[in-house]
């Protein structure tokens, strides 16, 4: 069993998946800042024969400038190595024919400039911070409860994530609010939805059992991940309360201080 | 075959049964059994075939009689409960018809009361569009879930956050309570609701409607964001507005009857219909304000009657149910 569990199986994994927010860095004035012993964790990573992959439901940027953003920070790390919401949203809503009604941050617009937006027969949302008015949550019910079949994405559906000192709430629970006004379930494209996490994995080239995922929010990282095979490990950073580690429904595979710890613990078990 | 004591009692019931649905015209007159045929005079003997009718006359009038006092709990309507907005009145129109039915209504003497889940206005301000808009209202008429929330929070001595409007200032809030209130459903506040019920602070909702009509269309209610701070927050508010079965208990308590005696009639099919049929009342939707399509259709039981509007709701009342 003990190469099975955490952290033994780090002697067999192929691949690390790591969230951004919370886990490298955390949001804030000025763009954030990046947790300590975070930038060292991730070049020790490349410099390994593991995997890389990085997952993220930011939703604020558009994922140039996003990354930008983190390369300013320290971070080595680019485009191709991210995978975010939007462009997943992007590729389900050309695939399925949907014209979307958008309420989401103006950073984020520019991913969906290929996307057809007139007439709209679906409504995306993303975390809109101080776009999240009466007025704009309202225009989205509007056009949701005016369409014989209401269909939501939401990009991404977690209840709240941490901001300068203290919580604040993310696009999961605008989506609630909107799946009760209308009667309907939204559907989830990031995490915790398989289809995302399956769609790193391919990129990886790898299966479930040979991946790890590490992050900070307990349901839609670590569970997320476990509901795909992977194994979840989850940091005591960014949105972390100490009531996950009591939490009913799911239990992380490991609950480790930061990135830096679990890096350390990954690669004491290759050596 | 051992006849047991039940199987005895049992055969007895059916029999007793079959004689009371015995049918007048279908079945007795037609084998000149009826009420009318072969019975004789006063001072006759009763012959074995008037005895047999006699027994089976008594049988039925038996059985009806119980009848009629199950129906009668029923019957005996002594109170309507009445929402105001899109029920009455959309905004500052009233319903077309909808004055003469509510005087019509009281000439029949039932207890009227308006019950409304709004937090917007005062008791003294809908008092006084309803009488600009020509409607027969006194205050003490009026029961709002205001004042079912302001009663929970003196009771168990909170100081509130309102999200509320005109909300008063009151230092250092413990309980977060949400009414429709457009102006604080924005990110900031709710940030600040949600921090204060993640660090225990109760919830409280006025009510949770969905949404309701506004001159301009359909606008968000309280209730997504109740159920979004829920869902962030992993909690349950407390609810007591429409359709909890507290608030029309509490409507009809000071006049004295029971839910059984009432009905309610409203625009909302899970919040007034749904919530009043739920505390026993009997539930009329109409077909105005909020109502969409096949609103009907999603309760259950469904409404006992769904009509145009408030002028016809009355109309059934007067015909059937007094």
């Amino acid at each position: 069993m003990a190469d099975t569990d955490w952290p033994g199986c780090g002697k067999s994994l192929k691949g690390v998946i790591l969230d951004m927010c919370g886990v490298l860095y955390d949001s804030g004035e000025g763009g954030g800042v990046a947790i300590p012993g975070s930038i060292e964790a991730v070049k020790k990573l490349k410099a390994s024969d593991l995997q890389l992959r990085f997952c993220t439901n930011e939703t604020q940027l558009n994922r140039e400038a996003f990354v930008d953003k983190l390369k300013r920070l320290g971070f080595d790390i680019s485009v191709s190595e991210v995978f975010s919401p939007a462009p997943a949203a992007v590729a389900v809503l050309k695939e399925r024919g949907f014209r979307p009604h958008l309420l989401v941050y103006d950073g984020l617009l520019p991913e969906f400039d290929s996307v057809d937006k007139t007439n709209p027969n679906c409504v995306v949302i993303g975390d809109a911070a101080e776009k999240f008015t009466y007025q704009n949550l309202n225009e989205a019910f509007r056009v949701l409860i005016g369409l014989e079949k209401p269909v939501l994405f939401s990009l991404g559906g977690g209840r709240y994530y941490k901001e300068g000192d203290g919580l604040a709430l993310d696009v999961g629970a605008y989506m609630k609010a909107l799946e009760y006004a209308c009667d309907l379930k939204a559907e989830v494209v990031g995490k915790p939805s398989p289809t995302f996490f399956q769609s790193v994995l391919n990129d990886m080239g790898l299966q479930a059992h040979e991946a790890l995922m590490i992050g900070d929010d307990l349901v839609n990282d670590v569970g997320g991940a476990q509901n795909c095979g992977m194994k979840g490990v989850q940091v005591r950073t960014g949105k972390y309360r100490p009531s996950d580690e009591r939490h009913s429904t799911v239990t992380a595979d490991g609950t480790v201080d930061d990135l830096a710890q679990a890096v350390d613990m990954i690669l004491k078990q290759r050596h | 075959m051992a006849f047991t004591l039940y199987s005895l009692i049992q055969t007895a019931i059916l029999c007793t049964n079959a004689v009371a649905v015995l049918h007048e015209e279908r079945f007795l007159s037609k084998f000149g059994w009826g009420v009318d045929q072969g019975v004789g005079g006063f001072g006759d003997d009763p012959g074995v075939k008037a005895q047999i009718l006699t027994l089976i006359r008594s049988v039925r009038t038996v059985m009806r009689g119980e009848q009629v006092s199950i129906m009668a709990g029923r019957r005996a309507l002594k109170a309507v409960l009445i929402d105001l907005s899109g029920t009455l009145h959309i905004e500052d129109t009233a319903v077309p018809g909808a004055q003469d039915a509510l005087n019509r209504l009281r000439q029949a003497s039932v207890d009227v009361k308006f019950v409304t889940n709004t937090t917007k206005e005062s008791k003294r301000s809908l008092l006084e569009r309803l009488q600009r808009l020509d409607f027969h209202v006194q205050e003490k008429e009026i029961f709002t879930s205001l004042s079912a929330a302001r009663s929970l929070v003196e009771r168990k001595q909170l100081r509130p956050l309102l999200l509320l409007e005109d909300s008063i200032d009151t230092s250092e809030p413990n309980a977060v309570v949400i009414g429709l209130s457009p102006d604080h459903f924005n990110y900031q506040t709710l940030d600040q609701a949600f921090r204060m019920v993640l660090e225990g602070a109760p919830l409280i909702a006025i009510h949770k409607a969905r949404y309701y009509k506004r001159a301009d269309g359909l606008a968000l209610g309280p209730g997504p964001f109740v159920a979004g701070l829920e869902f962030a927050a992993d909690c349950r508010a407390t609810v007591v507005g429409k359709p909890e079965k507290r608030f029309f208990t509490q409507a009809l308590s000071d006049l004295g009857c029971s839910p059984t005696e009432a009905v309610m009639i409203g625009d909302d099919a899970r919040d007034d219909v749904g919530g009043a049929q739920n505390a026993g009342m009997l539930g009329i939707l109409v077909r105005t304000g909020k109502y969409r399509e096949g609103d009907e259709d999603k309760i259950n039981p469904p409404p006992h009657l769904t009509c145009d509007s408030f002028p016809e709701a009355v109309a059934h009342i007067l015909k059937k149910l007094l």
